[in-house]
């Protein structure tokens, strides 16, 4: 593979919510989706980014006076000049106290899969394996292709977390084959929503979606992050239990909204939406929703199935912690 | 009965010996009182029946030296001078320092090694033997036994 | 064996409400306060004083001293247990050993019931016995005094009485082993004491003696005479209870006392005949090791193994329920928790609030590699789940390719339920370990633990696996400091190794290390062997040795090396903050060059003061022991394998080797008080890391800890190792099934042990403020259980700030940030 590698922002080990078992998760950075709500905005923009994290400041000025583009100013707090900085890391490799971090880190795909397989026990044991998410790790899908490979070859079960904007048949060739478990983020179905909390269509996501749910069969598993008042709504719900039921697909994983984001994006310098909610559904609200859509999802794949609208069988029978699958 | 007068007073002048600033004073005391007491309390005299014992005390900046020899039944101090064959030497940092590691109601043990105010060449149970007497006395001194 | 017919392993319609007995036996059990026991101090010092005849040789006038006692021991009858005897003459006692420790309490005699920390009681007129007649009989002749006299006061012995360098106290070491019952249960003693006599009767017809000869006829009357005591005592028990009996008008009591009479009529002089008779024999010849040996870890080893052919029999039989049998195996647990050690105040310090240790191991695999669990472990980890109690100390034996998943759950389960126990075992490490150090593979398969951790073929292997303890971090500071201690100036301790300003490289000082460290290493095995030598003088084993493998057949005393394998075990305090100040060092200064050695050293003496982004380096950036960073893995490992050479280069008095090992008791916290600031950041005067745990927040993520400290090469800890895991909590099943995981996880990748303390910070430092809250708050300290109360204040420290994973997302949690004061490096 010729070029940059793309940029690794996090390994997660002992994973436990991003598929069965005990998991190693890598995070790669970048995603053409801008979702106000992310809650890994460090994941969104391709290039390494400097985050900061003032709890951890002494204050000891290192930073400052390593800076090559006097980047940094003295606070309390302190404070980073974002169109200065050239991201050189420097600061990041003095910080004492890991205040300043960088994030996104280069590996080549021998010494990703050395980490990676160090917890080949952690995996067999529990039934776990190697997530690949983001960002959207299809971005860089030759080096994706060449983890999810030799992982298999390993033996090790894989998966990874898409928001589904991708070149299906890129995808088909080199992702599909390697690909134990495909996590395919479903937000909207209305278009315009889409659009207005994503900055992209979903025209080709629905349509990839689509693809999958007859080339993966029982590997594709869609999930919804629920966020408060933006796709938690009980149309957004309805409209995507509808969606799935035409295609006989009846497990769904619903994923509370994490409200970390905000405190990212404060580190990593970035904006943020004056619109972000604070904090997830409330527990009976969630429940509510929860059943909204699974009884929506069930009787309304039963009526197309006696309609007899289809004949495949409909999926299931995939482990799936994270939330409850049929109700 | 005068014997019993002496010992209060003796007694009484160590608890005020005990609490004073003048700590280098404290040993003599204690070993003044041992050896009163040991004259005139059958009791504790028991304690050292056939008991001979040879302790070498000294303070490690070398203002202090006694010793304290039981024999025949009675303690003899020996002021300011190094006897032979002791059977252990207590080398201490002060007064203070010894007091505190034979009569503390809660030794700092760990403390006391660590800020070396207490080492020790000899035979220990020797000293364990001297804590214990000492502590007797302190208190039979506060009126326990 | 292995085959279950329980109908559920978990036996979860078994709990205190119908098991009433050991209901109100447990909480007597917990309630119970300690009093000195005298008792065996007065015999055997009246005997060996006033009785013995003088020309008799040492090994028969032991064999009566023990003898006496036991013919004498009161058969005490204090509750309503199911079990005959007790360890000492009070319902719980601390023994007194005048010939090992026991004179240490001479000054604390008249204040000690009244103490703060754990008073331990004595009446005046048993301190007169003590201090007028017991004491002054030892001021000579104790294991300590005795060596010092006959070597001269050498310097090891100087050193050792430091404190801070190493502990070398013979004292425990003797009783640190597991003996082998089975035997004495299937043939009974008075089969022994004639196995002994035809050994006997076969060296008499010979003739003339050689000295060896003549020492082997003296051993086996030993044996006879010490064993003849056991007997007595329980025929003491029996006739006691027949007449307690007697004057008994509630009727369910009499008729245990009435079933008492009968099982101590048979044994242990004869064959058990019956699951309640093996049981109880092996609790009269367990007390009857205490005649001799102290009470420290004294270990039954593999229960259901030995116990199972009875149990198994008897439930054919339908004799026994097993209801029945969780009684007698609980009455057996709590009887295990009838005595305590004798402790002064300085001992509360260094190893305050263990109970004796005496370690029961489940589980595993048989001597034919098969799978060894069967009901009784079953049974006995539920009663374990039940009782919660200190000891006796579980330890689970798994062996990842051999035992089922649902063993390793149920383990699990349990773990999760008493929040500490019981330590569990990977068999694969433990058994290479143990072949590598030359034992048979047969016997390395029937392992069972001594104490802590420790190692040890069951009944075979004498191991004397607490001979040294040995503090790393003063060998470091030694070669930081040219081997001088910066508290007591320019004594040169150790050898010159040189100055900091004097190193080049990382590679020069790691050259300074290990001489400081050969030369400590060679002080304290010296010290040993003198004290070997010593006692071997004057206090053998003879009924000890009856109830082991080897000595019968050599004729010889375990402590003169008659045990069919021999060791000698050294432990090690502060492996965690060594090998972090050494990557510290190698980083930091080396690598990085953030600070000169001298640097270091000057802001080491300043305990950091004016030097927050140095010391910050070090907490936070500088490789930690635990992840997986090379430098790290590189000097812990370095540091292991060099102790394991070291050691094994040297063989002692009985013929076997030393193994290094990795468990602390609470010495970590009481050696951390008396050490400065360390290169790793750790403040002056702060606790260590406990066993081979990582140092307390160094380690934030849980998988590549526990691959951290499971790649350790077992064959390097032949003497066993601590590994201390802390787990906020166990929500779930979800949660309780990742735990489990991760034990399997850890063990495949070559982890020998690991135990767990299942508590969040929120909740410790609540018990340390609250302790009348937290009355049975049991801890996993470092090898032994805890109540949490009991501790001394830095030990508490130290079991809050051990680093808790959360099971959920396998990092650390924060610690709280108001009690951050606590944590080693502030
Ligand atoms: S180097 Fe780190 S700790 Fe120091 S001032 Fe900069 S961010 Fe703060
Ligand atoms: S990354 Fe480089 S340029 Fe940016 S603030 Fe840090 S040192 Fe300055």
């Amino acid at each position: 593979m010729q070029g940059p590698l793309p940029l690794v922002f996090d390994i997660h080990r002992f994973a436990l919510d991003d598929g069965p078992g005990i998991r190693t998760t890598v995070f790669l950075k970048g995603c053409p989706l801008s979702c106000s709500w992310c809650h890994n905005p460090e994941s969104m923009s391709v290039e390494p980014e400097i985050a900061f994290y003032p709890d951890r400041c002494i204050r000891c000025g290192s930073c400052r006076d390593i800076c090559p583009e006097l980047a940094i100013t003295d606070g309390p707090p302190l404070q980073i000049d974002r169109l200065r900085c050239t991201t050189c890391g420097r600061c990041a490799d003095i910080c004492p106290t890991t205040a300043l971090r960088m994030m996104g880190k280069e590996y080549p795909v021998d010494d990703l899969l050395e980490i990676i397989l160090r917890d080949r026990h952690f995996f067999e044991a529990s039934g776990g394996g190697v997530t690949f998410s983001g960002g959207e790790p299809t971005l860089g899908i030759n080096y994706l292709s060449r983890l999810l490979a030799a992982l298999k070859a390993e033996g090790l079960h894989t998966a990874i977390q898409t928001c589904g904007l991708f070149d299906y048949d890129r995808f088909a060739r080199k992702i599909l084959p390697f690909a134990d478990l495909i996590m395919f983020d479903i937000k909207f179905i209305a278009a315009a929503e889409h659009r207005k909390y994503t900055g992209r269509d979903n025209e080709s996501i629905l349509k990839n979606f689509k693809l999958l749910a007859s080339d993966a069969g029982s590997r594709l598993l869609p999930r919804i992050p629920l966020v408060p008042g933006k796709t938690a709504t009980p149309w957004n719900l309805m409209e995507i239990a509808s969606f799935l039921a035409d295609l006989g697909i009846l497990r769904c994983d619903l994923l509370p909204y994490n409200p970390a984001g905000i405190a990212k994006r404060l580190a990593a310098g970035l904006k943020l939406p004056t619109d972000l909610p604070d904090a997830p559904l409330g527990v009976e609200e969630e429940d509510d929703l929860r059943n909204l859509f699974f009884n929506a999802l069930h009787s309304l794949s039963k009526s197309r199935l006696d309609a007899g609208k289809y004949s495949d069988d409909p999926q299931g029978g995939l482990p799936c912690r994270s939330t409850s699958i049929m109700q | 009965m005068p014997d019993d007068l002496i010992l209060k007073s003796a007694m009484k002048n160590f608890l005020d010996g005990l609490t004073s600033e003048v700590a280098e004073d404290v040993l003599q005391l204690l070993l003044s009182l041992m050896a009163a007491v040991l004259e005139f309390n059958p009791g504790f005299r028991k304690n050292i029946a056939g008991f001979n014992g040879r302790y070498q005390f000294k303070s490690k900046d070398g203002h202090i030296t006694m010793a304290a020899l039981f024999k025949d039944n009675r303690l003899e101090v020996v002021r300011d001078k190094d006897i032979p064959d002791p059977d252990i030497t207590i080398l201490f940092k002060d007064g203070k320092a010894l007091m505190g590691y034979l009569l503390s109601p809660k030794p700092d043990i760990l403390g006391s090694i660590l800020h070396q105010e207490v080492s020790l060449d000899g035979n220990l149970n020797y000293l364990y033997k001297f804590a214990f007497m000492s502590k007797r006395l302190q208190l039979m001194a506060e009126g326990a036994f | 064996m292995g085959t279950i017919t329980l109908t559920d392993i978990r036996l979860a319609d078994q709990d205190l409400n119908n098991l009433p007995l050991l209901k109100s036996l447990r909480q007597k059990s917990l309630s119970a306060k300690t009093e000195v026991c005298i008792e065996r101090a007065h015999y055997i010092t009246t005997f060996l004083r006033d009785m013995a005849v003088r020309d008799e040789p040492m090994e028969i006038r032991y064999a009566r001293a023990v003898n006496h006692f036991l013919s004498n021991k009161i058969p005490l009858f204090p509750d309503d247990s199911l079990l005959a005897g007790t360890t000492t003459s009070k319902p719980f006692g601390a023994p007194v050993y005048p010939e090992l420790t026991g004179l240490t309490i001479w000054p604390e005699l008249d204040t000690m019931s009244t103490r703060e920390k754990n008073p331990q009681f004595i009446s005046r007129e048993d301190t007169d016995v003590l201090n007028f007649d017991v004491f002054p009989y030892w001021m000579e002749k104790n294991i300590l005094e005795a060596t010092r006299a006959r070597e001269g006061n050498p310097p090891c012995m100087k050193l050792f009485e430091r404190i801070v360098f190493f502990i070398a106290s013979k004292a425990g070491t003797i009783s640190h082993t597991v003996p082998c019952y089975a035997i004495a249960l299937e043939s009974g003693l008075e089969w022994l004491i004639a196995e002994a006599a035809r050994h006997e009767e076969e060296l008499m017809g010979k003739g003339s003696l050689s000295q060896d000869e003549s020492h082997q006829l003296d051993f086996y009357r030993g044996i006879q005479i010490a064993l003849g005591g056991i007997v007595a005592y329980a025929a003491r028990l029996s006739a006691k209870a027949l007449e307690l009996a007697a004057q008994e008008t509630d009727p369910a009591r009499r008729k245990n006392l009435a079933a008492m009479a009968s099982v101590c009529a048979q044994v242990p002089a004869r064959p058990a005949r019956t699951f309640r008779e093996a049981i109880n024999g092996l609790w009269i010849l367990q007390i009857a090791i205490h005649a001799e040996s102290i009470n420290m870890a004294i270990s039954p080893g593999r229960l259901d193994q030995i116990l199972f052919p009875w149990y198994q029999r008897d439930i054919a039989d339908g004799v026994l329920t097993i209801q029945e049998a969780m009684e007698l195996v609980g009455c057996l647990w709590l009887k295990l928790n009838d005595n305590t050690n004798l402790v002064p105040e300085t001992g509360e310090e260094l190893f305050g609030g263990a109970g004796t240790v005496p370690a029961v191991t489940l589980g595993g695999i048989n001597e034919n590699a098969e799978d060894a669990v069967n009901d009784l472990t079953y049974i006995m980890l539920r009663v374990t789940e039940l009782l919660k109690t200190r000891d006796p100390s579980m330890n689970a034996r798994y062996h990842p390719e051999i035992n089922s998943d649902r063993y390793r759950d149920r383990v699990a389960e349990v773990i999760a339920s008493t929040k500490s126990v019981p330590a569990f075992y990977n068999d694969i490490a433990a058994i290479k370990t143990l072949e590598n150090q030359g034992i048979a593979t047969k016997d390395a398969r029937d392992y069972a633990i001594i104490g802590c951790v420790e190692l040890s073929a069951s009944g075979r292997s004498y191991d004397a696996s607490s001979s040294i303890m040995l503090n790393l971090v003063s060998a470091l500071e030694l070669a930081l400091y040219n081997g001088t201690r910066p508290i007591t100036g320019d004594e040169q301790i150790g050898p010159a190794t040189g100055t900091a300003a004097s190193f080049a490289t990382f590679e020069q000082f790691w050259v300074a290390f290990k001489t400081q460290l050969r030369w400590l290493i060679g002080e304290a095995v010296q010290l040993n062997e003198m004290m070997g030598r010593t006692h071997q003088g004057f206090l053998p084993t003879p009924l000890l040795s009856a109830l082991f493998e080897g000595p019968m057949e050599n004729g010889q005393d375990l402590i003169f090396g008659g045990a069919r394998y021999n060791s000698s075990g050294a432990t090690h305090i502060g492996f965690a903050d060594t090998v972090d100040s050494l990557n510290a060092i190698e980083k930091g200064v080396f690598i990085d060059r953030r600070c000169t050695f001298p640097e270091l050293l000057a802001a080491m003496k300043r305990d950091f003061e004016g030097d927050a982004a140095l010391h910050a380096y070090l907490v936070n950036r500088a490789p930690k022991y635990g992840s997986e960073d090379p430098i790290a893995v590189k000097n812990s490992h370095n540091l292991l394998q060099f102790l394991y050479q070291t050691y094994q280069g040297y063989t002692n008095y009985r013929g076997g080797r030393y193994r290094p090992a990795y468990w602390t008791m609470t010495n970590h916290a009481g050696q951390g008080k008396l050490s400065g600031a360390l290169p790793n950041g750790r403040k002056a005067y702060r606790i260590f890391a406990s066993g081979i745990t990582p140092v307390s927040q160094a380690a934030s993520e849980l998988a590549p800890c526990l691959n951290a400290v499971g790649g350790i090469n077992p064959l390097h800890i032949p003497g066993g190792e601590a590994f201390n895991l802390k787990y906020s909590a166990i929500k779930d099943k979800d949660d309780l099934q990742k735990f489990s995981q991760a034990i399997e996880s850890y063990f495949r990748t070559g982890g020998l042990h690991i135990q767990f303390n299942i508590m969040s910070y929120e909740m410790l430092i609540d018990a340390k403020a609250h302790p009348e809250n937290y009355p049975e708050l049991l801890v996993r300290v470092s090898g032994y259980s805890a109540y949490f109360k009991d501790l001394n204040d830095a030990m508490k420290d130290e079991i809050i700030t051990r680093t808790a994973y959360d099971l959920k997302t396998g990092r650390s949690v924060p610690f709280p940030v108001q009690q951050t004061g606590m944590l080693p490096s502030t």
